[in-house]
Order: structure tokens, then sequence, then C-alpha cells
């Protein structure tokens, strides 16, 4: 008690700057969480929502509904969320990092407007994701979307305009958009990390005769670690709670994205507000956190120099 | 040699990686141009997949007679002058839709006025012999008429002329706000105001306008609940019919005389006599007739215009009123057709008749749609054919107008703006202090608190979103103060998501500050608060701006919160975005307006702000 009281009097500045965003974050991040956590195990579904945190202790009951239950209607389509999630992520994630990378490839060289290039790239990255969304949304559709004008009108690509927005198709109506929208983020980072590698170490290599191929996955790839590190763990969290592109695409805002584009995120926000099931939501919450934070504890340190920059 | 060919390959492969980088960024940024473009491209022409600019709908709405020669008035607002063989002589552009108009005949003194009653400009007055615009009155003026609750006006649902002089008042009838209003227009003084005797709100909607050429005709509004016949000047008695009596549901009228009203329903068309009070003769039309679009009249004959052509019949009143099966017909003798006036549109409904003008001489004059004209002579012949010009292309700027009137768009995007600054001003200031305070002392918990900064952002948003509803609905309950729904519930929550995220990325800007900043300013005698905003704040004002602008736009784009905690006064954008295309079915131009608008703020601040935000951003990315 005497240290901590001599702590504080010694700290004085920095508890004080700190004590608003302190009081901030125990009141509506901590107690949330643990409300959350304590929520999972409760019955706490439409008429018993009011009493909150007195609602019947259900134990593990919405844990095993979720896990072990096939026939729950909680289960209905859960697997089919997470499996679109796990896929949506990997594909988003690889395809802004590979997209990201050609492009500040190609953008790393001298030319005339190379600013101009640059800025204009970025713009699809400002774009709001709800708007991306419903942008999207329309492109995507059969009959009036730009996409199918495009490829099957214009280019006979396909002999009769595919559907976009329904069945499997639905998937990469999901994963291109976002990719459209996060690449150009990619692109920014990763062409600061190639313009602080020294133009010296190219030349030597050319000198030892290694081809622009080599030197890519020999130099620039392995210096770059700490740019694509950091980038595909920010893909990670933010994609797989990734909510508004989905949500605004399908119906105008007002659909279900159906079997092959449902993600986690649209199934618990449908499962909890509109079901107004909250005691499995929160036991999914917290599953999926789990899951998270162990993702991202591996992936810490696995890449813990390069994440730390030490 | 060698080198050279090599200088020059190298120069050649550039310039390709040049241009396919060039065609790469136009590519990338297709889906934003057809964004904004069918922001101002018509819904109709979205839906039925025309990818190129259209044009107004210009069927001719209006035909007069002039002294040496015709006025015709088209939708799109075009005035077009002819003369007695249909060339033409003059032309008036006045950008307008849905347009209806009033020819008002030379007196002593004033020449011809024709008035336009539009959508988008209101009412419009123009000189008839010049062709140019006199004056125009803004639907602003005519809302007031009505007070403050003025949304939309139509007056596209009403076929056939929606304006009549009478006296000294000029009648304009137009739906708005979902009732039809009959607005009495005082040329002499500019006024508008709801023309009395008309009936209101229960007439349901407006569908017709009509006044008989006689000196004792009353002026009669369709609506879907009837009809309804008003004597301005009280000499004959009002008369109220309602829809139930007639034996069809009439979509146009026209007054023949002071007692006998000619209707329409689709293909079918029938006499009413007020006096008897029944249906007085069906007109014999064949199996397959198309649908009536316009009627005309000239002294003892009646003209129909429909999709196919236009027939004529004499107007022969039968010595005995129709039975109620209507067996009593008057047939149709008289067969002009519609030549399709040129070769623009293969469509069918190329030979829609829309205007007919009935000539003394026998013959008539006929307007149809894509400003087609064709003179007929006495024997149904066509004599003399023409268009009138193209509208130019336009832009659908109305899109823009329609957010605002008829969605709240500008209380969403003011309740996004009240939520977002505040939120960004919180960050700013609360995200400055932390991140100072962790960049630049040691003190006992600061790591546990750098790791809880992290764990934040690893926290589901639902995982929060949960939890914080009920709390906020059992804080209400329990002290009575509303929480969910204001903009300090969903501003605090902002705060408390991006507050600790700030304090992350502020916290390396105030790392590479030197250290000697604060030294000097302690020697000088400055306090640690003082030093902390005299000197460090200005120091890192350009970090602390672009954390701010980026909480901006990550709190512009946020949805999930939103869409719980807010309730109708306080929707931010895309929660009302997300809730009108639920009411406003594929209106694709609206919903790509809506998405522009909601786009542009945060894009003008990147770009005023792009530097910071970039340098910022990459500031990890290039950490030694």
């Amino acid at each position: 008690m005497k240290k901590l009281a001599r702590a504080i009097r010694r700290n004085k500045v920095p508890y004080l700057f700190l004590l608003p965003t302190v009081v901030g974050m125990l009141l509506l991040q901590a107690l949330p969480i643990l409300q959350g956590l304590y929520l999972g195990f409760l019955h706490s579904r439409k008429e018993m929502l009011l009493a909150y945190l007195s609602a019947p202790w259900a134990g593990l009951d919405n844990f095993k509904q979720i896990l072990f239950n096939p026939s729950s209607p909680i289960r209905s389509g859960l697997w089919d969320a997470v499996r679109n999630t796990i896929l949506y992520t990997i594909l988003v994630t690889l395809g802004t990092l590979a997209t990201g990378m050609a492009m500040a490839l190609l953008v790393n060289r001298e030319f005339r407007f190379r600013a101009a290039a640059r800025t204009l790239m970025l713009f699809p990255w400002i774009v709001p994701t709800y708007v991306v969304g419903l942008l999207w949304g329309f492109l995507w559709q059969r009959d009036v979307g730009l996409v199918n004008i495009i490829l099957t009108d214009w280019l006979h690509i396909f002999s009769t305009k595919p559907t976009w927005l329904i069945g499997p198709n639905t998937l990469w109506a999901i994963v291109i958009p976002t990719i459209w929208r996060q690449w150009p983020f990619s692109m920014l980072m990763l062409l600061a990390g190639l313009q602080s590698i020294p133009k010296d170490v190219y030349e030597a290599a050319e000198i030892d005769g290694a081809n622009k191929w080599h030197s890519f996955w020999k130099i620039t790839w392995p210096l770059l670690k700490p740019v694509w590190a950091i980038l595909i763990l920010h893909g990670m969290i933010f994609n797989v709670y990734s909510f508004n592109i989905v949500i605004m695409m399908f119906g105008n805002g007002a659909g279900y994205p159906g079997k092959y584009g449902d993600l986690l995120m649209t199934d618990l926000f449908r499962n909890s507000f509109q079901m107004w099931d909250f005691g499995t939501g929160a036991a999914m919450s917290s599953l999926l956190m789990l899951a998270m934070m162990t993702l991202v504890f591996i992936w810490y340190r696995v890449f813990r120099d390069q994440l730390t920059g030490k | 040699m060698s080198y050279t060919s090599r200088f020059t390959s190298r120069r050649w492969s550039g310039r390709f990686l040049t241009g396919f980088t060039w065609i790469l960024v136009a590519l990338h940024l297709i889906p934003i141009a057809w964004m904004v473009y069918c922001g101002v491209k018509d819904n109709g022409e979205i839906l039925s997949g025309k990818v190129m600019p259209g044009r107004r709908q210009n069927e001719v709405m209006f035909l007069a007679r002039m002294a040496d020669g015709y006025l015709a008035g088209t939708a799109d607002g075009g005035v077009t002058r002819f003369d007695g063989n249909l060339k033409q002589v003059s032309h008036l552009e006045l950008a307008t839709f849905a347009t209806s108009f009033w020819l008002d005949a030379a007196q002593a003194g004033k020449p011809a006025t024709l008035w336009a009653l539009s959508s988008n400009r209101g009412l419009q007055e123009v000189d008839a012999e010049k062709l140019s615009l006199r004056k125009t009155y803004g639907i602003d003026r005519m809302a007031a008429a009505y007070g403050p609750a003025w949304n939309t006006l139509w007056v596209n649902e009403v076929s056939g002329s929606s304006l009549y002089h009478l006296g000294p008042v000029l009648y304009l009838a137009y739906q708005f706000q979902g009732y039809p209003g009959v607005t009495a227009f005082d040329p002499a003084t500019g006024e508008f105001k709801p023309a009395a005797g008309f009936p209101g709100k229960e007439a349901g909607l407006l569908r017709g306008f009509t006044r008989p050429d006689s000196a004792d005709g009353r002026l009669a509004v369709l609506t879907s609940q009837g009809i309804f016949l008003h004597s301005p000047d009280g000499s004959r008695p009002d008369v109220s019919l309602r829809a139930g009596r007639l034996p069809a549901v009439p979509v146009r009228i026209c007054a023949l005389d002071g007692d006998r009203l000619l209707l329409s329903a689709d293909s079918r068309a029938f006499i009413y006599d007020l006096a008897a009070d029944s249906v007085l003769t069906w007109l014999d039309r064949k199996e397959g007739a198309g649908i009536i679009t316009a009627f005309g009249r000239s002294p003892g004959r009646i003209w129909l215009g429909d999709s196919h052509g236009a027939t004529s019949l004499p107007d022969a009143t039968p010595a005995t009123p129709a039975d109620q099966a209507g067996q009593q017909r008057l047939a149709i003798e008289f067969l002009p057709r519609f030549p399709q006036a040129d070769g623009r549109s293969e469509d069918i409904t190329a030979y829609r008749v829309t205007s007919i003008l009935p000539l003394p001489e026998g013959g008539a004059l006929l307007g149809g749609p894509n400003g087609t004209l064709s003179l007929l002579d006495a024997a149904g012949e066509p004599v003399a054919e023409t268009a009138a010009p193209l509208p130019s292309l336009y832009i659908h700027w109305r899109n823009y107008l329609d957010l605002w009137r008829n969605i709240d768009f500008g209380l969403y995007l003011k309740n996004s703006f009240i939520v977002c600054i505040s939120v960004m001003l919180v960050a700013m200031i609360l995200a400055s202090m932390g991140g100072y305070a962790l960049a630049r002392f040691n003190f006992p918990g600061k790591n546990l608190f750098g790791y809880s900064v992290l764990a934040t952002q690893m926290v589901p948003g639902i995982m929060l979103l949960l939890p914080l509803y009920l709390m906020f609905i059992n804080f209400s309950r329990a002290t009575g103060l509303i929480v969910k729904g204001t903009y300090g519930g969903l501003i605090l929550t902002y705060a408390a998501y991006f507050v600790p995220f700030s304090i992350w990325i502020l916290r390396g800007f105030f790392a590479s500050l030197p250290k000697e900043l604060e030294e000097a300013a302690l020697v000088d005698g400055c306090g640690p608060l003082q030093a902390f905003f005299r000197i460090i704040i200005p120091s890192a004002l350009p970090g602390i701006i672009a954390t701010g602008v980026y909480v901006f736009l990550s709190a512009w784009d946020e949805l999930m919160f939103a869409w719980v905690l807010t309730d109708e006064k306080t929707y931010t954008i895309p929660v009302g975005i997300r809730l009108f295309v639920g009411n406003f079915q594929n209106r694709y131009d609206l919903m790509m307006a809506a998405a522009t608008v909601s786009t542009i703020p945060v894009m003008l601040l990147f770009f005023l702000m792009q530097r910071h935000i970039v340098s910022g951003l990459t500031a990890g990315a290039v950490k030694e």
C-alpha cells in the first residue's frame, strides 16, 4: 500500500495523463469484456435480455450447443461462416500482400507523375468499407452490374451473365472488393520498406551475377520481413472481424449473404440482434477471441524480432 | 555496341512498365468512377443496362396553334415553334422534367404567354412569341403556400395538362407529400396559395386535371378516390363523384362540356353524364386496341391517342342514356395512323400518341415520344413530319436533391460529423497525454497498460457490443438517464475503442522527439505540465493531427456499433443508408449518390492531410 502511494506520488504526471483513458478503458472495454465472458455462461435470450446478468445460469450449455450439438439452431450456418471466414481471411490477406508487393515494385521505379499515380492508387483505400459493400453489391448485380456488362456484353468472356451474389461465386464477390480496398495500404507500407533498402545491396548482388528474380527473393523479400509480418498480422485481425463489406453487399444491406458469403461477424450479429440470443453470441465471441489471441500469440512468437523492431 | 542495345531495351521495357502501371491505375479506379457516374444517372437507364449517358424523356406534352404555325412543348422542357409545314422556327430548352404547359393567347399590350410547370424548376413564364424565359417561380415559393412540411413535387403523375387559366387565376395541379394539391397562382402578384374548394389529403393520388372549353365548365380533378368538380366563380355547384360509382377506375379525364366527362381506363373509354349521373355511352374500341394515352376534342369530334396511333369519332350524344351493361356504343369511324416520324427509334412505343391538337380545317397535329410530330390532313394522311430537337445530355442532380428531400440524408451527415469530430477531438487530447506518458516516463504498470492497449485491438467488436447494449439499457432503467440513442453514448464507446489505439501510434511520435526539448524548457523554469503544453504538443502537432484524421476516418467507417447504439435521431450515415435501401429497393441512382456523398468528406480530408497520414503510417515500416 505504501509502495503504491509512493509510486503515485513520484509519477503524478504520467498517472494523471493516463487517468481518463484508464477510466474509459475500464468502464467501456474491461467491464464489457468481463460481462461478455460471463454472458456466455447465461441463458440470455429474448425475454431474458432485460434480466441482464441475473439471467438463468447455463453453465457450459451455450458452448456445448455451439461445439457439439449439430442440430442446434445456432449451429445452422455457423460452420459455413467459419469456413468462409477462414477462406476469406487467407485469400484476402495473401491477395492483398501479393497485389501490394507487385504494385509497390512497379511504383518504386522512376517515372513521370509517380506521386500522382501513387495517390490515385490510394483512392479505394479511403472509400469507407460500407460504401465498398454497397458499391460492389451494385457492380456484381446480374443484369445491371458493371462486372457482367464488361465481361459478358463487351468482352464476351461468358455467353450468359453469371450470378455473383448467389451460390459459390459469392466468396469471390466478397474477396475481390476487399482486396481492391486493402491492397493500396499494403503497397504504401511495402513501398516505404522498399525505399529504405540501400541501393548498394542490389549493386553488390548484380556484380555477383544475381538476376532480378533472385535479388527479389534473396534480398528484397527478407529485408521487408518486418513490413509483411505486421501486414499479415493486421490483415488477419482485420479480416476475421470483417463486417461492413459483407453486410452491405447483399440485398443492398438488407439481405442474407447466403451459404457461401456469410462471415463469422455477420452470422454472430444476426444471431445476436435479429434472433436476440445474446448468450450463445457471447459464448461464440469468447471462443473467437480465444482463437484470435492464440493465433496472434503464435505469430508474435515467430516474428517477435520483426514486430517489436529489435 | 552491346551496351547501347541493352540501354535501349531497358528504356523500352521501362516505358512498357510505366504504361502498364497507368493502365492498372485506371482499371483500379473504374468502380469509383462508376459510383460517381451512376449517382448522376437516371435509375431507369441503370435498370435497363444502358451505360452511355441518357437524355430526358421528351415526349410531346403540349401542342398549340399559333398565328403562323404551331407551338410544341415536350416533357423535357423543350419549347419549339414550327411554321405551317412543320419547319422549325425557333427553340427554347428549359431543361426541366415532367413538364406540363398552358398557353395564354396574346392580349392587348401583352404577347402570348406560355406557362411551364415542372418538377424541378417549378412554374416558369415564357414569352411565346420570342421564346424567351421571362420569369421563374421556383418550387420553394410553391412550397411556401403549404408551410414547412414540404417534400416533393410530382407533376408527372398528372396525365395531360396540369394547369389551366381561369379568369385571373392560374390553377396548378400537382401531387405533393402524397396528397393532391390544386394551387391557385395569381400572375399579377406572383402569389401561390392552396385553391379553396378542392379536396385535400382524403382525395388520394392525383391523376388528371381538366376543364371544358365551354363557359359554364367547372375545373375537374381526377384522383384515385374519385372526381371532384369545382366552379371557382361559384356559378355552378361543386360535385364530388366517388370512384366506386364509376364502372371502371379511370386514369385519364377530359371534360367535353359543362356536364359530360370523357374518361378512360387502360384501353376502354366512356362518356359520363353528370346531369344524368350515369354512363352515357362507351366508345366502341376494338379488341386489342392500345392503351389510351391522350385525348383531343374539337367541335363535334373526339380524338383518342393510344399506344398504336390516333383515332377519331363524332361527338354525338345518343338519344337515350346507355343501360348499365353499356350496350349503346359510339362507333369509331376515322382511323388515321401515326407514322414513324423518323428512324430514331425501332421501339413500338414510338407510335404512341402523347398529345393531339385537332385542327379546325379537319385533320390533326399529333405528338409522340422523342419529340416526334406528325401533321395529318382531313383524310388522315400524313402531310408533314418532324421532330423537336433532342434535349442536351443532362446530369441528374435531382438524385442529390432527393437524398435531402425524401431521405433524411442531411440529418445522417450531420450526425456523422458530430460523432466523428467529437471522437477525433477526444482521441487527440487523451492520446497525446497518454502517448507522452508512455514515451517519456517509466512508471509501475507501464507494461501492463501497453499490453492491455494491444489486447483491446484483438477483441471482436461484438464481444463489447452485446454487454454495452445491455449496460446502456440497464443504466437508463436504473438512473433514468438515456444513453442508448444519444450522441454521448456513441462518442464514449468510440472513444474507448480509438483512444488506446491512438496512444499506441502517438507513443512513437513522442519517442522520436529529442529529449532536449523538455529539458531546455525545464531548465527555463517550466513545470512538467507547462513543458508538455508549450513545447511538446506544438512539436508533435503533425503527428497528433495525422492520428486525429485517422480516427476520424475509422469512426466514419463504423457501422456495427452505430447500428445498435443509435436511434432515428442519431443515425449516422452507414446506418441511414442501410435503412433507406430497404425502403427504396433498386434505386441504384439514389444509392450511388448516397455512396458518393459519404465518400467525399473523407476523400477531402485525406487529400488535405495526405502527407501527414502517409508519413505517419509508414513511420513504423521504415523504423531502423
